[in-house]
């Protein structure tokens, strides 16, 4: 089976897909079924469906945020971002190397549905919005997939709002601005 | 009103991408990924091209305990 992925923003026809996706983690799962996914105001969810349109691989959800920073008892913005609010993979698809970057890193398909999130940063960002960051919550689970596409901990001096569903999550950023 | 909070505008933002980031993510985004799985073994194969040079690898993919 040939299985050709295609990045679409996530509509209500997809709706029926959603009932079989497992990511191993209820709460994304539980999102992706509910009215919340399609909802421009939570934020913006794209999905990653085969060519066939017979289930969903993965999934991410965008909007949009500020970091702060603190100096005494003032509070600056430091600049826009685009913040992850969520990103799910098919547990069928977790933890499978496919290839490597030109350094010799290993590629997991978790990367490369991360990698499909930036490319639409990246063009947010060129075309319609312009931002300094992107920003987002990680659980334990998938720190290590942020941290390896060069995500740091949040600066103790910077700060971003959290999601009432983000706390006890790690925050964390990425600069676009090359140096 | 214009803003309700000061924006920083003439302060140089601290926070810059690295060289070492932006080829990761330069590479990372050239690659053009299709997933292939073999109805009688069931493994699966990846067909990976760089689109900066064309060029494409078949290769089985390593099942790993992470992400």
């Amino acid at each position: 089976m040939k299985t050709n992925v295609k990045t679409e923003i996530y509509t209500n026809d997809m709706l029926c897909l959603s009932k079989d996706f497992s990511s191993g983690n209820d709460f994304l799962d539980e999102f992706i079924k509910s009215p919340d996914a399609l909802n421009d105001g939570l934020g913006k969810t794209f999905v990653w469906i085969d060519e066939k349109r017979t289930h969903i691989i993965g999934y991410y959800n965008i909007g949009v945020g500020y970091i702060d920073m603190f100096s005494g008892d003032d509070k600056y913005k430091i600049g826009g971002s685009v913040h992850l609010n969520f990103f799910a993979l098919n547990e069928k698809y977790r933890g499978i190397i496919i290839g490597q970057t030109d350094e010799g890193k290993n590629v997991k398909i978790s990367d490369q549905l991360f990698g499909d999130f930036m490319n639409k940063v990246y063009e947010i960002r060129h075309k319609y919005v312009g931002f300094s960051f992107v920003t987002l919550a990680a659980t334990e689970e998938v720190y290590s997939l942020y941290r390896r596409n060069y995500f740091d901990d949040l600066d103790e001096d910077l700060h971003f709002s959290f999601k009432d569903d983000e706390k006890g999550c790690k925050p964390m950023y990425l600069a676009l601005d090359v140096e | 009103m214009l803003a309700q909070m000061p924006f920083v505008a003439n302060k140089p933002l601290k926070r810059t991408m690295s060289k070492e980031a932006k080829k990761h993510f330069d590479s990372l985004l050239s690659l053009d990924v299709e997933l292939f799985e073999d109805e009688l073994t069931g493994e699966l194969y990846s067909k990976v091209t760089d689109t900066r040079t064309g060029k494409t690898e078949i290769r089985k993919c390593i099942y790993t305990d992470e992400d």
